[in-house]
């Protein structure tokens, strides 16, 4: 097999503190590029001083104005259309492009550090920013998969950043100045705190020849701690409304703040043979007609918080819950269908290398990123049932019940 | 691409590159079609994708599973004007990275036959579930602010052949719909449907070309749709104001629609000036709109234009403050104005063309991309392939883009408060 030649990884780290990742693939004619602040909406705190919720967000949409020029016009003149969007833990910038002469390439470089590491933040933007925030806001108030979410992540973790919205809120986006945002950026903006990453049709020499031109400034290495969220214990009652149809939202926090990705891999492939959509468990639901194809589930390891969670529509969400909760207390996995769930992975895992933006979502994918995911070839392989059973016992030990639902009729 | 004309209404494409990790094999079933029968093949398509592959032939898929790595089977129902297809797509890792993942051609026909042609004892059992799930999608989706106002707009298109309902039917359809009509619509479209087949990441040899053959001649022995008729729908929205306080959602929107006079068609002639029009009015965020309405006046935080040629229109969509939609409403005016005028930048047409080239070549390079430019060039007359579409865009003039707005005509106008 020649998946890794194809598929040639390498990391380097820069004297001024930022990290390069690349991925070479030499037959695309395509890059996606993305510049990765570990910055996100769970970072409160900056030398003792608070940080406003929502200040992340407002940052990330403050760097797209500039003094004197508009910096969408220069990506313009390129043709690219660049974008950026904040996590709980990650403000990222990210554009795709096509491969053309090495000038061109250089040039969407340097005007998307030109994006990032060159701000400005005026009273009069700050404030009319905060308006297209409120609208946002609005938007996603009547979005109801993302009001689901954050609730029930607002009932898992009460007190932390997670009960408040990335967004922050109208009152705590009035509380952030201009001054208090330069000295945000100061802090996180710095290249010890970035990720360059792309993927496309480019060696690693190539790309350093690119990057080193733009003479980054090397800022003091700020250290900074994640703060670890941990669910509140407290007994549940389900309580929905009597036969009527819901769109439920329901999961379970975990306690492992320090899952290794072998492990968080393994919980991964259990959950697929547990309860994917070729499980016994997703035929018994649909046979009975509880639930459908919309049943999906994701697991997510963040740095900060580990959650499995659910969604469906329903007319029975007790049903729901409970058989889902049984299902992962089973650990009945029978080796010959687990067989196939490793196989399928290993192929979509494969298949996933055939897309640029497949490749990225890796990097982006919560507290594990590319260099943890090109090590699940060999892991998976050699990976048996007792090791799965034995880790699915670890991470669904202790466990706390959240759930939130939306009447539809 | 390789295309081989197997008889009238038959088509096999054959790709035989190893650019890429994944090899694929598909066959599409192509049929004109008619909102009369929306709700039944929105049916159709789910028992066809939920009891094929999930219940009676779920140990077929295992052992399928188990002999080839990734391997997965997409059902899948689209639609394009008049014309509808199904597609049974299997995927699965490209031999050449797999040693141990080896396959027989004969095995892939084999599997997908016993899937199109499955004809399954339990449907009755599950059918009145298959119903009930379609409206309860319908109903999850008419919770989004923007379905339900595309929903809603619906009736007001003035439509000769009946267009303007959704392609998921509406809730009457589906509620009349029964399984025998399902299941003589499905024996309908075997006997009747054009069939397309590709076949990429393999290579073809005399046994796996004689295996096709003898799959079609068994079970595909008739002459198949002629797909001539134009790709066009006799819709155009009617002149409407409609105002309407929300109870249930805090944003207001703005969704205006204007019909399209003449000649747009979807890759059809003048497409190139019909996509420059659209990114410059309201396609990305160099619009005239985007930049005017939300960087400069911070009136909306979403607002984009489209064009929708299955309804015949070109639209605009914005999310906004309550008491801002006459402000909006002109802004929408004076970017018709703008480009009548020719009062801009030569910069800003040279950047838009730069952007959809872009676009366009980079879907060049996407995954099933080939395979979806085949089926339109298919489906779709004169249908411009993305090379020439490329070269027609260079040439686009204002002139071009005035002749645009003159084709466009005022529509529905809906203003909808939030709380």
């Amino acid at each position: 097999m020649n998946f890794a030649s194809e598929n040639r990884f390498t990391i380097k780290k820069l004297k001024n503190g930022l990290t390069i990742k690349l991925i070479e693939k030499p037959n695309f004619k395509v890059f996606n590029v993305q510049l990765i602040v570990h910055f996100g909406s769970s970072n409160i705190k900056f030398r003792n001083n608070s940080i406003p919720a929502g200040t992340a967000h407002l940052m990330e949409h403050l760097l797209f104005h500039k003094k004197d020029y508009e910096i969408d016009s220069l990506f313009s003149q390129l043709g690219i259309n660049v974008n950026a969007y904040t996590t709980y833990n990650s403000t990222d910038f990210f554009y795709t492009c096509l491969k053309r002469d090495r000038n061109y390439f250089q040039r969407s470089l340097e005007f998307l550090f030109d994006l990032v590491c060159n701000p400005y933040f005026s009273s009069e933007i700050i404030f009319k920013e905060i308006s297209i925030i409120e609208s946002e806001m609005k938007i996603t108030d009547d979005d109801s998969e993302a009001q689901l979410y954050s609730k029930l992540l607002a009932q898992l973790y009460p007190g932390t950043p997670l009960e408040t919205d990335i967004l922050g809120t109208t009152q705590s986006l009035k509380q952030i100045s201009s001054k208090l945002l330069q000295e945000v950026y100061d802090s996180f903006y710095q290249p010890e705190n970035m990720v360059l990453y792309v993927c496309g049709p480019i060696t690693m020499e190539q790309l350093l020849d690119c990057v080193e031109k733009f003479n980054l400034i090397e800022s003091p290495k700020n250290k900074f701690d994640i703060d670890q969220y941990y669910f509140k214990k407290v007994p549940n009652i389900l309580n929905f409304p009597h036969h009527k149809l819901v769109k439920l939202f329901y999961g379970w926090s975990l306690p492992q703040q320090y899952l290794s990705y072998q492990e968080a891999l393994s919980f991964s492939l259990y959950l697929e043979n547990m309860l994917g959509k070729r499980s016994y468990f997703f035929h018994k639901m649909y046979n009975q007609g509880i639930i459908n194809d919309d049943f999906y589930y994701d697991f997510v390891v963040e740095k900060n918080f580990t959650l499995i969670y659910f969604s469906c529509l329903t007319e029975l969400p007790k049903e729901v819950i409970y058989n889902t909760e049984m299902t992962l207390l089973s650990h009945l996995v029978s080796t010959e269908k687990f067989a196939i769930t490793i196989k399928n992975f290993i192929g979509k895992y494969i298949q996933s290398f055939d897309s640029i933006n497949e490749i990225a979502a890796w990097e982006n994918d919560g507290k594990y990123n590319l260099e943890d995911a090109i090590s699940s070839l060999d892991f998976v392989k050699k990976l048996r049932v007792d090791q799965v059973k034995e880790t699915a016992t670890k991470v669904f030990s202790d466990y706390q019940l959240g759930y939130t639902w939306k009447l539809i009729s | 691409m390789q295309t081989i004309r197997i008889k009238k209404g038959v088509n096999f494409y054959l790709n035989e590159r190893d650019k890429f990790n994944t090899a694929i094999f598909q066959v599409d079933l192509v049929f004109p079609t008619n909102a009369q029968y929306f709700a039944d093949l929105n049916l159709l398509s789910g028992l066809l994708k939920k009891h094929s592959t999930k219940f009676k032939l779920h140990q077929q898929i295992i052992d399928f599973l188990e002999k080839h790595y990734g391997a997965n089977l997409d059902i899948d129902y689209d639609f394009f004007g008049t014309t509808a297809d199904f597609s049974f797509t299997l995927s699965f890792v490209h031999p050449r990275l797999l040693k141990d993942s080896q396959y027989r051609f004969s095995d892939l026909i084999n599997f997908l036959q016993e899937i199109i042609f499955d004809q399954n004892d339990r449907v009755q059992e599950f059918f009145e579930n298959e119903k009930k799930y379609c409206k309860n999608i319908l109903k999850d989706n008419l919770t989004d602010p923007q379905t339900l106002i595309f929903y809603q707009a619906l009736p007001h298109y003035i439509s000769s052949n009946q267009m303007n309902v959704p392609l998921s039917g509406t809730f009457t359809q589906l509620n009349s719909v029964k399984l025998d009509q399902v299941y003589d619509l499905w024996q309908h479209l075997l006997q009747t449907s054009c069939i397309n087949i590709y076949y990429d990441g393999f290579t073809l040899t005399s046994e796996n070309h004689r295996v096709i053959q003898n799959f079609l001649d068994r079970f595909f022995p008739r002459v198949g749709w002629d797909l001539s008729n134009p790709y066009y729908v006799e819709t155009k929205p009617s002149q409407a104001l409609i105002e309407e306080q929300r109870t249930t959602f805090k944003e207001s929107i703005l969704l205006q629609q204007y019909y399209l006079n003449g000649h747009a068609r979807y890759r059809g002639e003048h497409y190139g000036a019909w996509l420059l029009f659209n990114q410059i009015f309201g396609g990305d965020s160099e619009s005239f709109l985007f930049q005017e309405i939300r960087e400069k006046c911070q009136l909306s935080y979403e607002v984009y234009s489209s064009l929708s040629f299955g309804l015949n229109c070109f639209y605009v969509y914005a999310t906004l403050n309550e008491n801002q939609f006459e402000l909006v409403d002109q802004k929408i005016e004076d970017t018709f104005k703008k480009i009548k005028e020719n009062a801009y930048k030569t910069d800003i047409l040279k950047n838009a063309k730069e952007a959809i080239k872009n676009l366009l070549l980079y879907q060049n390079d996407g995954r099933l991309f080939d395979l979806e430019q085949q089926k339109m060039k298919f489906i779709v007359p004169n249908y411009i392939n993305n090379e020439d579409l490329i070269k027609e865009i260079q040439m686009v003039t204002p002139e071009d883009l005035i002749s645009c707005c003159e084709q466009i005509h005022p529509g529905i106008k809906m203003w909808y408060r939030g709380i």
